[in-house]
């Protein structure tokens, strides 16, 4: 049984007075391991990531990282967006180098990490191409990159690859999880695609909507040490997206 | 453990980007209290010796209303609002005819493109004092000052419109075999409504800038009058009034306007 | 004639037809309308339009005034400066405007006001306060260019993407590396547009300025050559007007181009 690197108690969310986003939602993250955070449009589901990402502060409940409260945004946690938030003006280098040129990190040192990570997401020789220049899917690479350079433990992803076509959408997902063996991060990846919850995830948080709270939690356990392309093909991934589906369909309809 | 400043502070970032838009009945109060906030200001100012010409708000107020109830500015304005009603007129019909034109006759923008954009762009008012010699001192002078100043601007902007009109809605129209007529009928002008009405509201800014310069420059009979003449009497707090008062009025067209566009064509998108 | 015959010979027409001509560059209707006041000007129709040619001697002529050079530099030296002025106060009030709900509404009503107003009545009152110089002009200046850059600041940085800010919050930026690492690049093209449009509001300040007081600058030439009725004189300076004001707009269109590049991925 892995550490808990991240607790919710208790979350609340209350918009005006009379909205309510989210309610009680209590979940306990595990270190090292990527958590999906999956529920049908409107469920809440981004709005319970940017509470955990310290952008928007709950009306009730707490967050703690190892143990301590947290009040805000932190070195900790870094976030990686469905709109890949890049700066337009700004070229691949400079985008992936921008977490550490907020922090003060001087320029060769924040190249020369920037430039790694670049390699490893797979952009190397695009370092001075614009986001202009660039397709969805290696946009979202390059937000990812950025979010690794922080070095924070906990990464936070909000449904990153549903901008991008089906085609690019596979082959992210599958250079993820390669990433995610060489990097040790503890992963929260909200999502409303069921297969690519069950693709991903250790832990599935299923949440309901209206008002947002938890409806289930599944864990996969699914083999994924070997071939990735084979991963769905295992039984066990067709017979969970299918059960998922069946229960999320009463509150989709 | 980053440390961020706390809600209060970053409340304003946090508002940036989000659109949020703020509560009808809260706009008065703020309004009132801006008022307020530069009328005091002001009148500091003004006691604060910075210039023997330059009144503090209440002597501007003050004689303001005394330029009222004296009748001094309804002589003055008999003088002056024809002209500006006529030069206005012209300004507005005519601009937007003349736009709509260049923008659906073919041939047309070839001709009057480059006078267009010379009118636009370039400071047209040096031309204003050559007016008295064509048009000598009269109203005549007055009303062409006022006309060449706001007409480009309302000419230009209603072509644009038509100009900026969706292709795809202009075959739509075609495949559904709408004559030309009712294509510009219902298609195009429609579509072009909200440049045209940007354009009206640029065209009487200038028309108001051609009559002020008409009064100061070429004759100052009416409102150019009274503005001088106090000047030259060092009656600085009724020249303010004067000019306060043609602020106001042009205020008030412009607003009229605006409420006339939001009354033909009513918009969701207002705050 | 065989129908052959007439179909080249339609073709042959239509190669001189208007319709190829209006398809050109709108270039060519400017050389149009100069060719039309060189021929108007020439028949002598109106005194007051001198043949183009004419106006271009003239042009030659001003060119070795010291009144033209002085009045230029008057003229250039006000403009730089209240255009400068206009733009280094306008885009921070915008920023503010922009990320202060507060001062936006306090501001606006005013900002609004004045961006439509006949700034040109206001001139009188200046007079008498900052003499008949430079400061007059300069305020003229300021004050028909400011409120463009002001909204447009404002317009750009209340469009700013949600996610840019909340990136720059996720990786620890404080308020001002977000507002002027992120907001201002992001709203710079709106920035520059509204630099762009103040800098035709600028124009036309500088100008009627100098005309209203008539004693310096360009304004007090006008002056001068209409009472003595030197009309050559006058059309070359509105033309060496209309020009420096084409140029510049054109410098500034150069720039807003150079930054559009990533306006559209945003």
């Amino acid at each position: 049984m892995s550490d808990i690197i991240l607790e919710t108690e208790s979350i609340g969310v209350v918009y005006q007075q009379s909205v309510v986003a989210l309610e009680n939602v209590s979940l306990n993250i595990p270190s090292g391991k990527l958590t999906a955070i999956l529920g049908p449009s409107g469920c809440g589901k981004t709005t319970l990531l940017k509470v955990i990402a310290g952008l928007i502060e709950p009306s009730t409940g707490i967050i703690k990282v190892k143990g301590q409260q947290i009040t805000g945004p932190g070195p900790d946690r870094a976030l990686v967006f469905q709109d890949f938030a890049l700066l337009p003006w700004a070229t691949v280098l400079q985008n992936v180098a921008f977490g550490l040129r907020a922090r003060g990190i001087p320029k060769n040192e924040r190249e020369e990490t920037s430039l790694h990570y670049i390699k490893e997401v797979g952009l190397s020789g695009f370092e001075d191409k614009y986001p202009h220049q660039l397709s969805g899917g290696m946009r979202q690479r390059t937000g990812l990159a950025r979010a690794l350079t922080v070095n924070s433990d906990i990464l936070l992803m909000d449904e990153p690859f549903s901008a991008v076509d089906e085609q690019m959408r596979r082959k992210l997902q599958e250079d993820l999880l390669n990433l995610l063996k060489i990097e040790r991060k503890s992963v929260i990846f909200v999502t409303h695609s069921i297969e690519e919850a069950v693709y991903l995830a250790d832990q599935v948080v299923i949440l309901s909507g209206r008002p947002g709270s938890i409806a289930d939690i599944v864990y996969p356990e699914i083999d994924r040490r070997g071939d990735i392309d084979s991963i769905r093909r295992q039984p066990r991934y067709i017979e969970l997206v299918d059960e998922i589906w069946g229960s999320l369909r009463s509150y989709v309809e | 453990m980053s440390d961020i400043n706390n809600q209060k502070d970053t409340q304003d970032i946090d508002n940036l980007g989000t659109g949020i838009r703020s509560i009808k009945s809260d706009v008065l109060i703020w309004r009132i209290f801006s008022f307020f906030l530069v009328f005091s200001i002001w009148e500091v100012a003004g006691r604060a010796d910075i210039s023997i010409a330059f009144p503090p708000f209440s002597e501007v107020a003050l004689a303001f209303v005394s330029m009222i109830f004296s009748g001094e500015f309804s002589e003055a304005y008999a003088d002056s609002l024809p002209p500006l009603f006529i030069g206005l007129s012209i300004t507005i019909i005519g601009g937007v005819i003349i736009g709509i034109s260049i923008g659906l006759v073919r041939g047309a923008e070839w001709f009057i493109m480059p006078l267009l954009i010379i009118f636009q762009t370039a400071p047209v008012s040096a031309l204003i004092p050559m007016l008295t010699y064509i048009y000598g001192i009269s109203d005549t002078s007055k009303v062409v000052a006022i006309v060449i100043l706001g007409m480009p601007l309302v000419a230009l902007n209603s072509y644009k419109g038509i100009q900026a009109t969706n292709p795809s809605l202009l075959e739509m129209s075609e495949s559904f075999l709408a004559s030309r007529l009712n294509t510009i009928l219902f298609v195009i002008l429609p579509s072009a409504q909200k440049m045209i009405f940007a354009g009206l509201r640029l065209g009487i800014s200038g028309a108001f800038i051609g009559i002020v310069l008409a009064e100061l420059l070429i004759t100052p009979t009416g409102i150019g009058d009274l503005i001088t003449y106090n000047r030259f009497i060092a009656r600085y707090d009724k020249m303010f009034a004067t000019i306060v008062s043609i602020l106001v009025i042009a205020g008030l067209t412009l607003g009229f306007m605006r409420m006339v566009e939001e009354w033909l064509f009513p918009s969701e998108k207002n705050n | 004639m065989s129908s052959n015959e007439g179909k080249i010979i339609k073709k042959s027409a239509s190669l001189f037809s208007l319709k190829k001509l209006m398809h050109t560059s709108p270039f060519w209707s400017l050389i149009f309308w100069a060719l039309v006041w060189e021929l108007i000007g020439r028949m002598g129709w109106m005194t007051l339009l001198p043949p183009l040619s004419q106006i271009w001697f003239a042009f030659i002529e001003l060119l070795e005034l010291a009144s033209f050079w002085d009045a230029f530099a008057m003229t250039a030296r006000t403009f730089g400066i209240g255009l400068g002025l206009s733009i280094v106060i306008g885009i921070p009030i915008g920023v503010l405007m922009g990320i202060s709900r507060r001062s936006d509404k306090i501001l606006s009503l005013w900002v609004n006001l004045f961006l439509s107003a006949p700034i040109t009545a206001v001139i009188p009152a200046l007079m008498p306060i900052l003499g008949i110089g430079d400061a007059t002009v300069i305020a003229t200046v300021i004050l028909f260019s400011i409120w463009v850059v002001i909204i447009d600041t404002q317009a750009g940085v209340t469009h700013v993407q949600n996610s840019l800010v909340e990136m720059g919050k996720i990786f620890g930026c404080s308020r001002w590396k977000i507002i002027i690492w992120i907001v201002v690049p992001a709203a710079m093209p709106e920035i520059i547009t509204g630099v762009r449009l103040s800098v035709v509001r600028a124009v036309k300040g500088v100008i009627v300025g100098q005309i209203v007081i008539a004693l310096i600058g360009f304004g007090g030439l006008f002056s001068t050559y209409l009472s003595y009725f030197l009309m050559e004189r006058f059309w070359a300076l509105i033309i060496v007007v209309f020009v420096m004001s084409f140029t510049i707009i054109g410098l500034v269109e150069l720039l807003e181009r150079r930054i559009a590049f990533y306006a559209k991925s945003r």
